[in-house]
């Protein structure tokens, strides 16, 4: 087993609204190895977005990261942290919930990037795309430079917001520094736009879906990251440009050796472009392994369901296999103590009550699953009448089946 | 297009259908819906020219009873406008759309409404197209109300009968539509849609604003409400796979035009036009072989439909140009002098910035006479992928040269001169027959 760089383990992310506690992400455990590609794999509001965010730090209230630990592997950064932070620091391994938040965000965008769903919402459209690019080289440029300040904010009368108005008033002027813009002008080869200085004049509305999906992953990779956090990358786009945008990833990764999350709720794009994938539902992930041990030694009743919801390309299914019923609510007081899956379950037992942990299926400890089939030999008798645990309250799960 | 093909397309029309015993239920014909940008009353009186936007650009193609027509294409295609021109929700530019062999545009008084109720149609986005201050009940007994059908009681008891129907329970009639998920709001889309016993339905997106499972659950519920109530589809949809689970015959769409249709088998299994290939080899499949599958991707963006390309409209992404008789060259060097032709065309070089030659001047040439070779040479190490065989550098050193003086049109005539494809030159034509293809490929 090659090294691992991330260690996240019992992560938990709470939202704290009127209607009460929602648990978007809890007991969340991961171990990234260096160089792999990890997909996280679910549908809406299982949470995988949530998780990204906790990763960087970015959750906005009303949410919180209410416990667990994100462990980074970098021994210059656990060499600067130890004599401040003794107590964060293992080995190479540094807690990143236990620093402050000053620290942590000096590995913002220069350890971890990200690439988000939508790249037209995502840049700023005041600001050529050059220098949005440029600005994330100069993050990096002074997070290098002064890696003891804990601070890698842009500084400097370069990127005061004096600078920034005259920028907008005078288009002689320029918000960034030559050799920053130098370097962005090679991001933007690098990720394969035409063009790119005269593109990297040009503002986000001059630029097409995949091109701007293109210029945020040459941000994202401004600072060389460890870890690459893509959020859907490509939902946005059509079907011949996100092939274009995977097939970059994959020479990127292949590349730089980063290691790369990938979040999507498609199951296509995990299998083109994943090692190992982790299934996401309600907030934790049900069923996790290489992606041989997931698509191919499926044990989880919703892993299953989702891979039978999937049209297949290549030949018909004479019915889609749908999963009964809606995700389920996230709400603290309406999620008890069991599996979360149960009231949609096609095999769902008594046992289902209590919250199975996770079991492994294999002896390598590679394949673990969260739930009590891959613990015990399964009887179809056991099996209660479909629906039997739905929570009365929840409206939505009334008639969600159409059989 | 001029006319002459129109009517000759008419003519030829006429004699397939006269040839298929079954009439088809909808049939469309040439049909055409611009847009136009600069088209305000200021507009005019500044003289600007308006720009047509060509969504839609002269369609043809039948939907037989019973069955499940598919449109497919990428994103500004014009799929959805093509969907909603057809319904006489759009005021088409041009083009006839017959239901049940009469002319939808052309409809009055009690036929008008009469189609109506025929045709209906579930949109997209459940979230935005119900009202959210209606019970659902409402939503779904309105169109009921507007064409007076049977007592109050009655329109009651048919609204619980078709929420019964399409997998909801009678007593939530009285409940809004922010008390539902996305997938029940999908529902109720689908019930509004049948409270007035259609025989034709558009489905624009259906499923794309839900998730895999539940996309599953409303393409079960749609093919089993198909079968009962012996309904007609046209679907509209960018997910290849919901078009091959649920689909009959495809329509594969690109900038306005239809390049192939056909069974969904043959088109899946045997796609003839580049274009479908290219979008059937995109799609990523859900198994563990995907990782080794070889594909091939396209390059480039789709062109904006104000300009499209002359010809073929796929030319300029088209891995299978067709070169000019007389030459001999592999497909990947053509394709990528083709790419380079379209830089020259549209001026798309930034000259100073790619050659440390050539310098910006008030007037007098760009380059210096000594230096021109050296801008030659930066110009294909920039934008040329490929190495090229010595005959064909040299006609394009020549052109290049031209741009030496900024001369862009002496370049691109060079360029035309050798290079110039039968793609460019001529559109192809939809042919006949069960599985037609508009590629010069395969009308040879």
């Amino acid at each position: 087993m090659s090294e691992t760089i991330l260690e996240i383990d019992d992560l938990s992310t709470q939202f704290f609204t009127s209607e009460g506690k929602v648990n978007a992400v809890h007991g969340f455990d991961l171990e990234l190895e260096r160089g792999e590609v990890f997909g996280i794999v679910g549908e809406s509001g299982s949470g995988k977005s949530v998780t990204a965010l906790s990763l960087m730090d970015l959750v906005e209230s009303p949410g919180r990261i209410t416990s667990g630990s994100v462990g980074y592997r970098n021994p210059s950064f656990a060499e600067n942290m130890r004599t401040s932070y003794p107590d964060a620091v293992d080995g190479d391994l540094v807690d990143l919930r236990a620093i402050p938040e000053d620290a942590r965000r000096s590995l913002r965008g220069t350890a971890f990037s990200m690439i988000f769903q939508d790249p037209e919402s995502s840049f700023n459209p005041s600001l050529t795309v050059g220098e949005q690019i440029a600005e994330a080289v100069e993050v990096q440029q002074r997070a290098t430079a002064m890696p003891r300040s804990g601070r890698a904010k842009t500084r400097g009368p370069e990127y005061s917001l004096g600078s920034y108005l005259m920028s907008m008033a005078l288009p002689s002027k320029r918000y960034v520094t030559e050799s920053s813009r130098a370097r962005a002008i090679e991001l933007l080869e690098t990720v394969g736009i035409p063009d790119p200085a005269q593109r990297a004049d040009e503002y986000p509305h001059e630029y097409s879906g995949g091109m701007l999906q293109r210029a945020m992953i040459a941000q994202a990779l401004a600072s060389e990251p460890d870890v690459l956090i893509a959020d859907e990358p490509t939902t946005a786009l059509d079907v011949t440009i996100q092939a274009q945008i995977l097939d970059l990833l994959n020479e990127l990764q292949a590349e730089t050796g980063m290691t790369i999350l990938l979040i999507t709720h498609n199951l296509g794009v995990v299998a083109r472009m994943c090692d190992r994938v982790g299934v996401m539902y309600a907030g934790e992930i049900v069923e996790r392994g290489t992606l041989e041990d997931v698509f191919d030694d499926t044990v989880h009743p919703y892993t299953k369901g989702l891979l039978g919801s999937v049209p297949d390309l290549e030949g018909t299914a004479d019915r889609l296999q749908a999963i009964s019923g809606n995700v389920p609510s996230l709400l603290d007081h309406e999620m008890g103590d069991r599996c979360y899956f149960a009231d949609r379950c096609p095999k769902a037992m008594d046992t289902c009550l209590e919250k199975p942990r996770s079991f492994d299926v294999d002896a390598d400890g590679r394949h673990s699953v969260t739930c009590y089939l891959a613990e015990e030999n399964y009887d179809p008798d056991r099996a209660l009448e479909e629906g039997r645990f739905a929570s009365e309250g929840a409206v939505s799960d009334v008639g969600g089946d159409s059989q | 297009m001029s006319s002459d093909q129109m009517s000759e397309e008419t003519a030829e029309q006429r004699t397939r259908t006269d040839q298929t015993a079954e009439q088809p239920l909808v049939r469309v014909e040439g049909l055409r819906k611009y847009f136009y940008e600069k088209d305000s009353l200021l507009d005019r009186l500044l003289g600007n020219e308006p720009v047509a936007v060509r969504a839609v650009d002269g369609l043809r193609f039948d939907v037989h009873p019973g069955e499940t027509l598919g449109l497919v294409g990428e994103s500004g295609c014009g799929k959805s406008t093509t969907g909603e021109t057809l319904l006489h929700l759009q005021e088409p530019t041009e083009g006839v759309v017959e239901f049940q062999g009469e002319n939808v545009y052309e409809l009055e008084g009690a036929d008008k409404n009469a189609f109506r109720r025929n045709a209906q149609v579930v949109f997209q986005d459940p979230f935005s197209s119900l009202d959210p201050r209606m019970t659902i009940g409402k939503t779904i007994q309105q169109p009921l109300d507007v064409h007076d059908v049977g007592t109050a009681e009655e329109r009651r008891e048919k609204v619980q009968e078709l929420l019964e129907r399409v997998g909801l329970s009678a007593d939530q009639i009285d409940r809004y539509p922010h008390e539902f998920s996305g997938g029940q709001r999908q529902r109720i889309g689908i019930a509004r849609a049948l409270a007035l016993e259609p025989e034709f339905v558009v489905l624009d997106e259906p499923t794309s604003a839900l998730d895999v499972s539940v996309q599953a659950q409303v393409l079960n519920l749609l093919e089993d409400l198909q079968d009962d109530f012996g309904l007609t589809y046209l679907l509209i949809s960018h997910d290849l796979s919901v078009i091959r689970h649920i689909c009959d015959r495809v329509a594969v769409m690109y900038l306005g035009e239809i390049v192939e249709i056909g069974l969904v088998e043959e088109i899946f299994q045997n796609p003839t036009h580049p274009y479908t290939e290219a979008l059937l080899a995109s799609v990523p499949r859900a198994s563990t072989d995907e990782r080794d599958r070889e594909r091939q991707t396209l390059s480039g963006d789709v062109p904006s439909p104000r300009d499209p390309p002359s010809g073929c409209r796929f030319r300029t992404r088209c891995p299978q140009v067709i070169p000019p008789d007389e030459l001999d060259l592999d497909q990947p060097v053509y394709r990528d002098i083709m790419n380079l032709r379209e830089l020259v065309e549209r001026e798309n070089i930034s000259l100073e910035l790619v050659s440390s030659h050539a310098e910006a001047t008030d007037e007098g040439p760009l380059v210096d006479e000594a230096h021109i070779d050296e801008f030659v040479e930066d110009i294909k190490a920039a934008v040329l992928e490929t190495a090229l065989p010595p005959r064909e550098e040299a006609v394009i050193d020549e052109a290049l040269a031209h741009l030496a003086t900024e001369d862009w049109d002496g370049a691109a005539e060079i360029l035309k001169d050798r290079y110039e494809s039968l793609c460019e030159r001529e559109s192809p034509s939809l042919g006949e027959g069960p599985h037609p293809a508009a590629c010069h490929l395969y009308n040879e």
